[in-house]
């Protein structure tokens, strides 16, 4: 493997690993500030990052409960596509890249960042529609991602996951050739 | 079917290269604006407030800042002035904050001039920095006045367009050339790699950018009382630099070193007889 390679490569699990343990703590204190939420209402207006969801709380907690799943969802999500990433970063090897595993792992990616995209683009709308309610949503929108991004990233990388596969077909040629 | 699949995959094909060259018109008349100070609606309106995107000047998340609070005092501030040839206008929503536990600090109009008018209560306190008052985030607009200004406000909405147009441009090409049945072609890692890079360099940019642009966030109030002292102290990040592009620009560039081994194995391939 080059120099550049190897650069790349280490820089790529280095951010990863800090992102996904970045992802890993908000998605492990929104759970947390959820579950204790359930026990003691009164926390809500101080919850992870001073996110305040008690003027929601109080007047619907049925739309209370659907932010913060999607919140969470979207956390979740997350954290475990980094960790879809670091996989694919521990196990491609690009002197022999076309594996079935690697081509999983990019599908895999691609699946996760659509369903990011999707989830959050319903958590906008039915932040906005709450908004329409008077309700105050204004620390909501720090935690939701730009879906549309998302989405278009999933079909891009879904595009080079299907080329991959291709590539997996090349390199079993290769293989069988004397 | 075969058919039908090609037309829809010609379809979106079409539609990267239209947005590629969407983007770069769009660029192009982000440049005029940062030239000639030129707007498509300010012949027709006569000023900035009837105008595009532009009209209201480049959005900046503000995220951190403190107020400073004085006894027996009320003011009053009708004027703003910007920084380094800038004007502001806050968004209402945003800065109706409670501010500790007896002030509030309100804006008497949506993207406008300032009519901030504030009022403490605590006539026996002596003056100090309420560390309670902190402003958690909201979205200051810059307008720019100065030629200057004007280049470095827009320079990253200039940067993004083309940087859209390049990515949809590179893309569009990607996928005509296996549509053509190029999968592995060397162009075709260069296009991925470029991709790569270009996300990666402009989130780069956009972060030693910041330390520009909080230059251009700090507010400066002026007051009609005699005996004004600055309240208010805040500091801007714009919004748009985003750790997702970093990681997405590195997979890039690992999926084209991926695509340039397989156009060395297609390569050894054809030349297998």
């Amino acid at each position: 493997m080059s120099t550049t390679n190897n650069f790349v490569f280490k820089a790529l699990h280095i951010v990863a690993w800090i992102i996904f343990v970045g992802l890993c703590i908000e998605a492990g204190a929104l759970i947390v500030n959820f579950v204790f939420s359930l026990f003691k209402p009164e926390v809500i207006h101080n919850l992870y990052q001073k996110l305040d969801l008690s003027g929601i709380y109080n007047r619907n907690q049925f739309a209370y409960f659907s932010v913060y799943s999607l919140i969470i969802a979207i956390a979740v999500l997350k954290a475990y596509l980094f960790y879809i990433i670091i996989k694919l970063v521990s196990k491609i090897n690009l002197e022999k890249p076309f594996t079935n595993i690697v081509a999983k792992q990019i599908l895999q990616i691609s699946y996760h960042t659509f369903s990011i995209g999707i989830v959050s683009y319903i958590a906008k709308e039915a932040t906005k529609n709450l908004e329409h309610h008077g309700f105050v949503v204004d620390k909501i929108n720090n935690f939701l991602v730009d879906s549309e991004a998302f989405i278009l990233m999933a079909g891009i990388i879904y595009v080079i996951a299907i080329i991959f596969s291709k590539g997996i077909e090349l390199q079993e040629e290769k293989d069988l050739t004397i | 079917m075969k058919i039908i699949n090609w037309i829809t995959d010609s379809f979106l094909i079409l539609g990267l290269k239209i947005c590629s060259i969407g983007s770069y018109i769009l660029a192009m008349l982000v440049l005029l604006f940062m030239l000639f100070k030129w707007n498509p609606y300010y012949a027709k309106k006569g000023g900035f407030e009837g105008g595009w995107d532009l009209k209201s000047g480049v959005g900046v998340k503000i995220v951190k800042g403190y107020i400073e609070r004085f006894p027996d005092t009320t003011f009053d501030f009708r004027t703003a002035k910007g920084k380094s040839g800038t004007t502001h206008s806050l968004d209402k929503d945003f800065f109706d904050k409670k501010i500790g536990d007896d002030t509030i600090i309100q804006l008497d109009s949506t993207w406008a001039n300032y009519m901030i008018s504030y009022t403490n209560n605590e006539k026996t306190k002596p003056s100090f920095i309420a560390n309670n008052a902190s402003i958690p985030s909201f979205y200051v607009r810059l307008k720019p006045t100065t030629i200057a200004s004007r280049y470095l406000l827009y320079l990253p909405t200039l940067l993004e367009l083309l940087l859209y147009g390049f990515a949809f441009g590179q893309f569009y090409k990607f996928l005509r050339a296996i549509q053509l049945g190029k999968s592995f072609d060397y162009t075709n890692y260069k296009r991925l790699s470029n991709i790569g890079f270009s996300l990666i360099g402009y989130q780069l940019f956009l972060y030693a950018y910041q330390l520009t642009q909080n230059y251009y966030v700090d507010l400066i109030f002026q007051s009609t009382l005699s005996n004004f002292r600055n309240i208010i102290n805040l500091n801007g990040v714009p919004e748009k630099y985003n750790f997702y592009y970093l990681i997405a620009g590195l997979i890039f560039i690992i999926l084209a070193k991926a695509f340039k081994k397989g156009y060395q194995i297609q390569q050894e391939q054809d030349l297998t007889i």
